[in-house]
């Protein structure tokens, strides 16, 4: 793997997504999922579509505040992106 | 991992009933860690290893709320992604697990967290609700080689039992 994809995927590792947060939410509510995930994209206006990181930080702002199985799919995602921007960060000084 | 097996993962610890069960806890309460730490302690000194931990296996990760000698980027992020943590397996298997020599393990050979770790080995017991379901795990882990026995097991079943009366009364 090259010293690009290690910072960008340390140790196999991919940086959570919208879409991730999406089929994470659908996975923990069953058929509920559909409603609460358009219930998160309104309180916090993001269409769904979005793929930059800023956007995945105030989904994941929105669903600690939510329900509690909500907020526990919420931490996860959170404990998640924390490691990937820590041993991305940690790949990157290493390197340099 | 690739991306069927951690759909896989994720889907049996993330379903419905599972997590509605986690949710029936208030694993956020600010004065969690302050009453597990010292079962973390009392089961790291009794045992002789370094780091003991009490986790909740979420649906993607693994959230610590209890833990004693623990360092670095784990500590700060308070757990890890769940196809790498340990206690996954403990989870999964409603049983204790034990790992004497994880760098000659086959079960845990292409698991990145032993190389970025240290950790050889490992012994945990579930947490179990009231419902039947297994909510998390109690364990030691060491950067020596060892056997556990079942005398090992017993002083984190203590351990185990003491974490969820504390959980118990958050609940």
């Amino acid at each position: 793997m090259s010293g690009v994809d290690q910072a960008a995927v340390p140790y196999g590792l991919h940086q959570p997504t919208l879409a991730d947060a999406q089929q994470a939410v659908h996975r923990v509510h069953g058929p509920d999922g559909s409603a609460v995930w358009a219930d998160l994209l309104a309180s916090c206006r993001l269409s769904g579509r979005e793929t930059d990181g800023p956007a995945l930080a105030r989904l994941i702002e929105a669903m600690i505040v939510a329900d509690p199985v909500t907020q526990l799919c919420g931490q996860a995602l959170r404990i998640r992106v924390a490691t990937h921007e820590h041993l991305s960060a940690a790949y990157t000084i290493t390197r340099s | 991992m690739d991306t069927a097996s951690l759909d896989d993962l994720f889907g049996r610890l993330g379903t419905p009933r599972r997590m509605r069960s986690l949710a029936g806890y208030n694993l956020f309460a600010p004065q969690l860690a302050a009453e597990l730490d010292p079962v973390c302690a009392r089961s790291a000194q009794r045992l002789g290893a370094p780091v003991s931990l009490i986790s909740i296996i979420l649906d993607s990760a693994q959230y610590i709320i209890g833990s004693t000698g623990l360092e670095g980027w784990i500590n700060q992020v308070q757990g890890m992604p769940a196809e790498w943590s340990v206690c996954t397996h403990t989870v999964l298997a409603g049983a204790p697990y034990c790992v004497a020599d994880a760098t000659t393990d086959v079960r845990h050979e292409r698991n990145p967290l032993i190389g970025m770790t240290g950790l050889r080995s490992y012994a945990g017991v579930p947490l179990q609700g009231d419902d039947g379901e297994y909510l998390g795990a109690h364990c030691v882990l060491d950067t020596a080689a060892r056997t556990f026995g079942e005398n090992d097991l017993e002083v984190l079943r203590d351990g185990a039992a003491e974490a969820m009366r504390v959980l118990r009364e958050r609940s």
